[in-house]
């Protein structure tokens, strides 16, 4: 199935989980915050969290930042 | 002199700040220099901002070369509501590095002036839930006020446009709302130099936030310590309180010489 991750087009299968993505963009180590369809996932429910077509998956991290 | 700085505290939230300087982390070539530009400029806070995790570019985080004696501080940078925001603030405070929020909701793209109303709204909302927030705003009294009815931890007007290092342009209206609301004054965005720092302060300024002019600097960790120092003077001139400006007729500060000549004094 496809599903959107951080704006992108993918492919999933159904066994895919958010920890299988964040373990194969090396992103488990606690450094980021998955949103599944605009709801904050915790870290604890990655394993058990599987997707369905055209979720919206956004995973985000702390950058340099000021402003704008 | 020393005991009247170690006599005055800024605390803001539940927190004792350990000096009166922001640091912004944007516009930095690598990170790697951070650690050493934020402890030149004894920053006590930095700010941070969130985006889409990279799937390349995940070997370094920003996360690792901020010392663990400054308060982290994320901004809502890239917000154009309060909604947006408010999305930003719960995603910040998930990632577990505590509950300080930067409001910051911009709008316009050719100033990039924040959305003072949005800003409110945000502000409110975060409030009730418990963070800490930081409203960043165009130098307004009435804002200010509801902001300060609302709860914010401390006020963040600005003295000129993000990034242009045009220095205190709206130095009478910051003056007003430092005068009139009885929270910390943090003023940020616009400060181009140091002595323009050291005029926030000495016109009671609670603290300064920078990040374009110490990121721009030809030495930034230089620039980051001349920004401390100068962070320092203006809360030293504040806390003594200025001199009188008298008329163009200068006022002599030593005794008249009337030795050198038969006058009477």
């Amino acid at each position: 199935m496809q599903i959107l991750i951080n704006g992108k087009s993918t492919s999933v299968t159904d066994k895919t989980t958010i920890l299988t993505i964040m373990q194969e963009r090396k992103l488990s180590n606690g450094r980021a915050v998955v949103e599944l369809n605009e709801m904050i996932v915790d870290k604890t429910a990655w394993s058990t969290t599987f997707f369905k077509e055209n979720d919206t998956l956004e995973i985000v991290t702390f950058m340099g930042g000021g402003s704008k | 002199m020393i005991q009247m700085m170690n006599d005055d505290k800024l605390i803001i939230g539940k927190k004792i700040l350990k000096s009166r300087l922001l640091i912004g982390t944007g516009k930095f070539p690598n990170n790697k220099k951070m650690p050493a530009i934020i402890h030149a400029g004894d920053a006590a806070v930095v700010t941070v901002a969130l985006r889409r995790a990279n799937e390349h570019s995940q070997s370094e985080n920003i996360l690792d070369y901020i010392p663990d004696d400054v308060i982290l501080m994320p901004n809502t940078s890239g917000a154009r509501t309060a909604d947006e925001a408010i999305r930003i603030a719960h995603l910040s405070k998930a990632m577990g590095c505590g509950d300080w929020i930067k409001i910051e909701v911009i709008a316009d793209n050719r100033y990039l002036l924040p959305d003072n109303q949005e800003t409110l709204k945000a502000t409110q909302l975060l409030v009730k839930e418990g963070f800490t927030v930081l409203p960043y705003i165009s130098p307004d009294l009435m804002t200010a006020k509801h902001l300060a009815d609302a709860g914010a931890a401390a006020i963040m007007p600005l003295a000129a446009p993000i990034g242009s290092n045009r220095g205190l342009r709206t130095k009478e209206l910051l003056k007003i709302i430092i005068d009139e609301i009885d929270l910390p004054i943090i003023v940020d965005a616009g400060i181009g130099k140091p002595s323009e720092a050291a005029e926030c302060m000495e016109l009671g300024a609670a603290a300064i936030l920078t990040n374009t002019a110490v990121a721009t600097a030809n030495a930034p960790q230089q620039m980051a310590a001349a920004f401390s120092l100068a962070v320092k003077a203006g809360r030293i001139a504040f806390l003594a309180g200025m001199g009188r400006t008298s008329s163009i007729r200068a006022s002599a500060s030593s005794p008249l010489t009337g030795f050198l000549r038969k006058e009477a004094n």
